[in-house]
């Protein structure tokens, strides 16, 4: 798929526009943030002047976008944006014209944790709540978009007046980015949507109605197979070009190889990722293909960092790996092969929402795979007619008492200057990716 | 029963339990479903593909009471069960290389691992061995088989294998006995 150039951002402007809302946090750039708002000032001098200090940020990279062809954009305004009731600096609105087009992007950050719990916080809100006319979206995302969208009415009319509009976050930005991009597309403009480790944002057919509304060609989804963050959220989340085959669904190889690890999210990660001058979207997809699908490495990392130490516990979380390609194994043998894209949670919750048992009962092989995994969450169950909900519920518990110590673990572990930490939403979906 | 039998009961029981778990998972995992008819896949694609593209007035939540993070499942940041003095990143690389990434360990090396955790585990144990049902263990321990070397004393890897075999086949006594001592978990 090839993408008209001019309409849409460089993966390298996309990365660094991402990277840069992270300087709209008061003292960013001295590496010691505090709750509130950059001056426009400072944040004009990381997002198209020097960049200067950018580098000790950015990992070694200057992500300003001067030597870029945005170097001569305009930065409009620089926004505010609350979560979890504490409001900080979140984004900038920035114009430039291309191709003699009016252009503006809209910027937003992602979650922060060295001063910040709140944020943290929105992210662990999974609860579910109305948006528009799209159908059910993510509280916590909603409530930070509404009030970044109160910052933006400042904005509107050159908003509006633009021809094309730019969303682009990382993270939790990346969930506001996506629900300011359904916004402006609502109201009919021309939106082009871009996020970097993106949790997810919609459920039960509102992703669905956002790609309708953006069209599924402008809407970049770019993330590191092994980031968890792009895991939060469990069915029915979903994520906007979410399927194996979705050609913006630009899923690539880890910075950390085949482990999970909080450093995938990293957004300097995603910057050495994408962000080289040579890159465009079409190499970006390229690197997908080099992207080994198969959950089990996700499950190593339980192995790895379960926080507690015991072999067992360690073991149990590679038996989660096993049990989870078994059953993708199985789905995909069947013609399930959708299913067999989510994660290993998320295909429990399939398996009690869809009533899916009706399934296994067709599949000795994915009875058995049920039955045993029930042996192994404790629960006893001899044959199909005693595969309950309950059981099933038995199972998904067993699962999350593997996996969230490991989320707490890295929720407590946050320090100065460590990649950013695997978020738990409710029932987060750790248990890896099946698609295959 | 002493102390130091109920350890190596519980190191046993739940090896038995997470090895043979993994074993089941691996052989399923390469085995070959039937061959479907091309409408029966066809059919179960779609399926699929419906079962992602739910809509709001359809789905039924009360499926998901009880699960963490659903309804009244426990929250995420409640109960973590240990503290936090796992493997660091890079020790969990040096891991990595170590036990040969997700290769299906040899059993002689899951029970020598198992066995070098006992300290680490000391805790867990502790709490299993405090809220155990010591009548009922000895009733389930005299329900097995006697001719296998005890669980409740150092197993090498081939005397426990027989015990993995019967666990495989479902043996009802040590089922029962497997699921007794993993219950006592806090979990």
């Amino acid at each position: 798929m090839s993408t008209p150039i001019n309409e849409y951002l460089t993966p390298q402007e996309a990365s660094y526009i991402a990277h840069n809302a992270y300087f709209t946090l008061k003292d960013w750039i001295s590496g010691q943030p505090t709750i509130g708002m950059e001056t426009r000032a400072n944040v004009r001098k990381m997002v198209t002047g020097d960049g200067l200090g950018a580098a000790a940020q950015g990992g070694g990279a200057n992500t300003s976008l001067k030597p870029t062809e945005l170097g001569g954009a305009h930065l409009d305004r620089v926004f505010a944006g609350s979560t979890a009731g504490v409001t900080t600096g979140f984004g900038y609105v920035l114009s430039f014209n291309r191709a003699g087009s009016k252009q503006v992007v809209i910027a937003t950050r992602g979650t922060r944790a060295e001063h910040s719990k709140a944020d943290l916080l929105t992210d662990l809100r999974a609860s579910m709540t109305g948006f528009g006319d799209f159908g059910l979206v993510h509280q916590g995302f909603r409530n930070t978009f509404d009030s970044v969208k109160i910052g933006l009415t400042r904005d509107d009319r050159r908003i509006m007046d633009a021809d094309v509009v730019h969303c682009v976050g990382h993270s939790l930005g990346g969930a506001v980015a996506t629900l300011v991009a359904a916004h402006f597309s609502s109201r009919g403009k021309a939106v082009k949507l871009y996020t970097f480790g993106c949790p997810r944002v919609g459920a039960l057919g509102a992703q669905s109605a956002m790609e309708q509304s953006l069209g599924k060609h402008n809407i970049f989804r770019v993330s590191h197979d092994l980031d968890p963050v792009t895991m939060v959220g469990p069915y029915p989340y979903g994520h906007l070009n979410g399927q194996p085959d979705d050609a913006n669904n630009m899923m690539l190889v880890s910075p950390t190889g085949q482990l999970l690890s909080v450093a995938n999210h990293d957004m300097t990660e995603y910057v050495r990722s994408v962000g080289g001058t040579e890159m465009n979207w079409q190499a970006v997809r390229g690197l997908g293909g080099a992207v080994e699908r198969d959950n089990a490495v996700l499950a190593r990392w339980l192995l790895r960092s379960s926080d507690n130490p015991g072999w067992l516990t360690q073991r149990a979380a590679q038996g989660l790996s096993y049990l989870m390609k078994a059953f993708s194994h199985l789905l995909k043998q069947l013609g399930f092969v959708t299913i067999a894209g989510l994660t290993g949670i998320d295909l429990f919750c399939v398996v009690l929402a869809s009533n899916m048992t009706k399934i296994a009962e067709m599949n000795s092989q994915l009875m058995d795979c049920i039955l045993q995994a029930a042996r192994w969450a404790r629960v006893v169950v001899s044959n199909a007619a005693q595969l309950t909900a309950t059981v099933i519920r038995a199972i998904l518990n067993a699962m999350f008492s593997v996996l969230r110590p490991i989320a707490v673990n890295a929720l407590q572990s946050v320090g100065r200057g460590t990649p950013l930490p695997l978020l738990i939403g409710g029932a987060t979906a750790l248990a890896g990716a099946l698609i295959g | 029963m002493e102390r130091d039998a109920f350890e190596h009961l519980y190191l046993h029981a739940h090896t038995l339990a997470e090895f043979g778990f993994m074993r089941a998972m691996a052989g399923l995992a390469s085995s070959d479903a039937p061959a479907l008819a091309p409408e029966q896949l066809a059919a179960n694609a779609a399926d699929a593909q419906q079962m992602l593209n739910l809509d709001a007035a359809s789905f039924d939540w009360s499926a998901l009471d009880g699960v963490a993070g659903f309804g009244a499942g426990p929250a995420a940041d409640e109960n973590p069960v240990a503290g936090h003095d796992g493997p660091t990143f890079t020790e969990a690389l040096a891991m990595d290389d170590e036990v040969g990434g997700d290769a299906m360990p040899e059993l002689s090396n899951y029970l020598e691992r198992a066995q070098a955790a006992r300290p680490l585990l000391a805790g867990r144990i502790a709490h299993s061995w405090a809220t155990v049902d010591a009548q009922a263990l000895d009733g389930a321990l005299a329900a097995l088989p006697g001719e296998l070397a005890p669980l409740t004393g150092p197993l090498s890897a081939d005397e426990l294998a027989p015990w993995l075999a019967l666990y495989e086949q479902r043996h009802p006594a040590l089922d029962t006995l497997v699921q007794q001592i993993r219950r006592l978990e806090p979990f």
